[in-house]
């Protein structure tokens, strides 16, 4: 499973190379501004670096959906079902590198925003100043709602819906390539399912859960509520793959 | 060693691309597969090779359904291009060389060097001839129980196919079944000791080369005529 993984992370090295160049040009731009002492620059700049975490993390996992499609409707198929390798560990690779990519995109982006929020305080001496600057660009109210726990929790249930998107995404893809391969809406279908099974377990689980669930554009004040969801994904997710996997290994034709 | 194929059917929606078609391939023979475009040879190989499953029937390797542990022993060669655009031919030898136990990066470097292919070559840079050569020259790097050669033969000049046949005697051996494909029919009477026909999906007689020349005093290029046209020649 690990030489799969190595080809599945080089087969989307080119897209990621482009997202840290495009990355790289923002933060040369926000250090002009931040110590050119250029207002506008700073702002922009600040504001697409934080843009930018989440633009890689969806190019990253769209990608991912993009290549499952390549794999299984053009002849680079072959590349990887001649190999020894059941469906389950295939599969299995290109979930655990997307995890992977994007646990390391967040965690770049992290350690980007330290540094800078490092050089900001370092520039202007105080933190209230930089939380001011934070304040304005993201329009946080009350910086005393956010806590450690619901960070983390905001963190889990984030990386698990995204994982479960994935494997919704990869389900519609497996599941359009095996019983629509050739036809002309193959891409119809697996977007259709796509948009069918997340509105469906999304109605599910606001009435299972007792609330609304996560949709990735809000942030839910509950700790709790956010960890028993992020479990609740993780399971889909898990059942997801299961599902595609014993498709591909029964009924897939490449 | 042994590789059945037992009533092996596929249907795709609209059409039924082989049907029943059952027959038993022995090591120490190199078979060519005939038979019209679209008669069903490449689906029955990549049958074979576990990259379509069977609507009904089964192909069995050593009295086992071919599964995942099969592809270790049987190397296909498809008949169109499939590696990926990033690689390069060194990178396809390393990318073989991770998944098949089988494979000797030695064996690779010396077919290469016998083709004239670069390992330092892009993929995407490959004319359809240099490509044909690539993917007989990773196929048969293997050291496989049974190699599958889907047209072999096509979009490469004329001492490429010296190569190429040369590559497959040197390859063949007691221990292994070589299944090829090909419409070159007179240019693969020289290689192969079988001709299995198939003829709209289905399986339409399995001849010892030899003993058509012997006993029927027949060419398999006359055999193919006869098969596929009806007509004899005199």
């Amino acid at each position: 499973m690990l030489k799969l993984f190595k080809y599945e992370f080089r087969k989307s090295l080119a897209v990621k190379v482009i997202i840290l160049c495009i990355t790289a040009l923002i933060e040369f731009f926000f250090l002009i501004g931040l110590y050119g002492e250029n207002d506008n620059i700073f702002a922009a700049s600040a504001f697409f670096l934080f843009l930018m975490a989440f633009v890689a993390t969806v190019i990253i996992g769209v990608h991912s959906m993009r290549l499952l499609k390549n794999d299984l409707n053009t002849k680079q198929a072959y590349m990887l079902f001649m190999t020894p390798n059941n469906s389950y560990k295939i599969l299995g690779a290109k979930v655990i590198e997307n995890g992977v990519s994007i646990f390391l995109a967040g965690a770049f982006y992290l350690i980007l925003a330290t540094i800078n929020m490092t050089m900001i305080v370092g520039k202007y001496g105080r933190l209230s100043d930089m939380l001011d600057i934070i304040n304005a660009i993201f329009a946080v109210n009350s910086w005393e709602e956010i806590t450690l726990p619901l960070v983390a929790s905001y963190v889990f249930v984030s990386v698990s819906h995204w994982l479960y998107i994935i494997a919704v995404a990869f389900f519609a893809i497996v599941l359009s390539a095996t019983f629509f391969n050739g036809k002309k809406w193959n891409s119809f279908a697996s977007i259709a399912v796509f948009i069918g099974i997340v509105i469906v377990v999304n109605i599910l689980l606001a009435t299972i859960l007792g609330g609304a669930s996560f949709s990735g554009s809000s942030i839910i004040i509950n700790s709790t509520h956010n960890i028993l969801t992020a479990v609740v994904y993780l399971v889909l997710s898990a059942v997801m793959y299961v599902i595609t996997a014993w498709i591909m290994d029964n009924s897939l034709s490449v | 060693m042994k590789l059945e194929s037992i009533n092996v059917t596929k249907k795709f929606p609209g059409k039924v691309a082989i049907e029943n078609i059952s027959m038993t391939l022995e090591p120490g023979h190199i078979y060519a597969l005939l038979g019209p475009n679209g008669s069903g040879k490449t689906t029955w190989m990549k049958t074979v090779a576990g990259l379509i499953k069977a609507t009904s029937g089964e192909v069995k390797f050593n009295d086992v359904a071919v599964n995942t542990d099969s592809r270790k022993k049987i190397a296909y060669m498809s008949t169109e291009p499939y590696f990926y655009d990033w690689m390069t031919v060194g990178d396809v030898g390393k990318y073989y060389q991770d998944f098949f136990d089988d494979f000797s990066m030695e064996k690779y470097d010396e077919l290469l060097a016998g083709m004239n292919l670069d390992k330092k070559l892009k993929i995407k840079t490959l004319s359809s001839g240099m490509m044909a050569k690539l993917k007989i020259a990773v196929t048969m790097g293997r050291n496989a129980d049974v190699y599958m050669l889907d047209e072999p033969l096509n979009g490469i000049d004329l001492i490429a196919r010296d190569e190429v046949m040369r590559m497959v005697l040197t390859s063949a051996s007691e221990d292994n079944i070589m299944i090829i494909s090909s419409h070159l029919v007179e240019e693969l009477e020289a290689l192969v000791d079988r001709a299995i026909f198939i003829q709209d999906g289905h399986f339409a007689g399995m001849y010892d080369v030899e003993q058509l020349r012997v006993m029927e005093s027949i060419s398999l290029a006359d055999k193919y005529r006869e098969v596929y046209s009806g007509v004899r020649e005199a």
